[in-house]
């Protein structure tokens, strides 16, 4: 799953070169690189395709690609087998693996009109509608989420855990710091209990491993859009729940424990409903100590991109100073303090 | 432990934003603010690389160019470029916090991993070389805890805890002294009924809250006072303080015209949303700043909390339990 760093920039010529791509007679009119994405650009495009207007969006590649992130291809996949599965996701249009197109692989989907931002979603009651419903419509997604399961032949490309979803995650979270020469006391503490206290391996599901309040699009009626597949993977499905609820997802809202939008019990209602399958909290607070893990680890592979000048960013490097953080909910949750 | 990118990385990277993304955006009489600004972080960016230890007026410097920066160049900027002037903000406050603490973390992180690992303690030290040995000591440490050897029941794992939070602690000092959860309050002496103490409050953030961001959620409270909202021009920062009587918060803000009764409805429903201090008492002054508001907490009693403005980062305070 490792990607090369591109950054795209669509030029003139790569906007005519797309036009081509679309389509004889496609007109672009307006292209706009949308806000958010450290990992994945997102462009508008707003024209017309068979005299029919169109407004999609292009995904491709930012300057900084994560190893563990999926490649377009991948991702327009899991796109693909989320929208059949009834999840509420953007229309896929069209897959792109021609690099003289616009310098990377790309794929098209449909512009879906709403707010994702996360200090805005948690803030503005006009979004969503009702937060309490809102909280239930979330957990059922998720559920339809967790209704894919192996074998799925167009996802073969995910990997089965070798040991079990939660300890695979210890060894790969490890593996990570190892790599990048970090040695983080607190991390690797968290890392230890995660490895003494793993739950029993349950039955694989698809795993969105990014799902939180940031990465769904809201309109006034709810959800519009579930975002970023670019972690997918096969896991236990109490993992997406326990990255929900986890502190550093709640963006100041910590009296909704449910990515600042519900309470727990309204989003754990939903799921239960659309799936039949109860939410085992003692799971959940285990997969939120890995929730902090997981983000601290990438928190520090976003500064050690922005250390060894893959990508010279100030908000990468501001990044590693989530990790204090971070490891303030570890220390909490594996024991409280002294 | 102090983490990477540090403060002069911050700063490096900072003034690139600054130079490249803010300072094209701003009218150009308000340059001169920025040119300040790039001075200042000129200026710690160096004292932080070459370890040259900082003066108070050093921190003064960093805390004024971080308040033009949330203030006026933040509202001279178009909306498009003020994510970036946050980013430079934050890069500053995290700058000034490390000028301001010097060495002394690293000092104390080396004291305690040396002892919790019976390395015998080179007592004299350099900063450089303290420096040089910390990531070895954590290395070893990290190994120690993956290999299980300070797992519950192990002789080592109370101080191993207790060292790990206080490393979280420092840390989260210099990263981001406002947060703060579940976290439990310093065990230190506190003053006597009605006697006035005076408190060293040693950690404090600032963060400036633009007024544009301030009405609907005052609006959706205080209902009431709608009419008297456009009178108030702007909140002029927020400061989050820990000290010995534990959290408080305290504004300043150019209320020359707005009732104290409203601010006071304002500062309650931040606080309430932002902290777990209870709103038992809330008391406030017009003096220096206009209005001043401070609460703090401990156990059962409350107590009213006077600051004395100051330009460095640390507050004189005097508290007055409340009956």
């Amino acid at each position: 799953m490792t990607e090369a760093p591109q950054r795209v920039c669509l030029s003139p010529a790569k906007i005519a070169a797309l036009e081509g791509w679309i389509g004889a007679g496609s007109v672009i009119d307006r292209v706009e690189l949308l806000g958010g994405g450290a990992i994945q650009q997102n462009w508008l495009l707003e024209g017309t395709a068979d005299g029919e207007p169109f407004a999609w969006v292009l995904r491709t590649d930012a300057a900084s690609s994560l190893q563990m992130s999926h490649s377009r291809a991948q991702e327009f996949a899991l796109l693909c087998v989320a929208r059949s599965a009834g999840v509420t996701v953007a229309n896929p249009r069209a897959l792109c693996e021609d690099v003289s197109v616009i310098g990377a692989p790309f794929f098209i989907m449909d512009r879906v009109a709403g707010a994702a931002l996360a200090s805005r979603v948690v803030r503005d009651r006009e979004l969503g509608g009702d937060r309490s419903k809102l909280g239930g419509v979330l957990g059922a997604e998720l559920a339809r989420i967790h209704r894919i399961r192996p074998p799925e032949p167009s996802l073969n490309f995910l990997a089965f855990p070798e040991r079990t979803p939660a300890l695979d995650a210890v060894d790969s979270n490890r593996g990570t710091l190892d790599d990048m020469g970090v040695s983080r006391p607190v991390l690797e503490w968290g890392l230890r209990w995660l490895e003494r206290n793993a739950p029993a391996p349950a039955e694989l599901v698809l795993c969105h491993r990014d799902f939180r309040t940031g990465n769904y699009l809201l309109d006034e009626r709810g959800v519009a859009a579930i975002l970023d597949w670019e972690f997918a993977g096969w896991g236990d499905g109490m993992e997406d729940i326990g990255w929900f609820c986890a502190a550093c997802w709640r963006f100041g809202r910590d009296d909704l424990e449910a990515g600042g939008v519900s309470s727990r019990a309204d989003f754990f209602r939903g799921y239960e409903a659309e799936s039949g399958t109860r939410v085992d909290g003692d799971a959940v607070r285990y997969w939120e100590v890995a929730a902090h893990v997981r983000w601290a680890v990438i928190a520090l592979l976003q500064a050690d991109r922005h250390l060894r000048g893959a990508e010279t960013s100030l908000e990468l490097a501001l990044t590693s100073h989530l990790v204090p953080e971070l490891e303030y909910e570890i220390m909490s949750l594996t024991g409280g303090w002294n | 432990m102090r983490i990477r990118p540090d403060g002069a990385e911050l700063l490096q990277a900072a003034r690139v934003v600054l130079n490249a993304s803010i300072v094209p955006s701003l009218p150009s009489d308000r340059r001169e603010d920025l040119r300040a600004i790039d001075r200042a972080m000129a200026l710690a960016e160096d004292r932080l690389a070459r370890d040259v230890g900082a003066t108070a007026d050093d921190v003064a410097v960093l805390e004024e160019a971080h308040a033009t920066m949330r203030g006026a160049v933040f509202e001279a900027l178009p909306p498009e470029r003020r994510y970036d002037a946050r980013l430079v903000a934050k890069a500053i406050a995290v700058a000034t916090r490390q000028v301001a603490n010097g060495h002394a973390l690293e000092r104390r992180e080396y004291d305690r991993l040396t002892g919790l690992l019976g390395e015998s303690v080179i007592t004299h030290a350099t900063t450089r070389e303290i420096r040089c040995m910390l990531p070895s000591l954590n290395e070893r440490l990290g190994t120690r805890i993956r290999a299980g050897k300070a797992d519950g029941g192990t002789v080592t794992f109370a101080a191993t805890r207790a060292h790990l939070e206080a490393s979280t602690r420092e840390a989260l000092s210099e990263s981001n002294p406002a947060y703060r959860r579940h976290r439990s309050q310093p065990a230190v002496p506190l003053p006597h009924d009605t006697q006035t103490a005076a408190l060293p409050f040693s950690v404090v953030d600032a963060t400036l809250a633009a007024w544009n961001d301030v009405p609907q959620a005052f609006l959706r409270a205080f209902p009431i006072a709608a009419a008297q909202v456009p009178l108030v021009r702007r909140i002029d920062a927020w400061w989050h303080l820990r000290g010995a009587l534990g959290e408080a918060v305290y504004a300043s803000c150019n209320a020359a015209l707005a009732s104290q009764t409203m601010l006071v409805g304002w500062f309650t429903q931040r606080l309430a949303a932002n902290s777990h201090v209870p709103m038992a008492a809330v008391e406030s002054a017009h003096q220096v700043h206009d209005l001043s508001l401070a609460i703090a907490d401990v156990g059962s009693a409350f107590f009213k909390i006077t600051l004395a403005p100051s330009r460095v980062g640390a507050y004189r305070a005097e508290a007055t339990r409340v009956p």
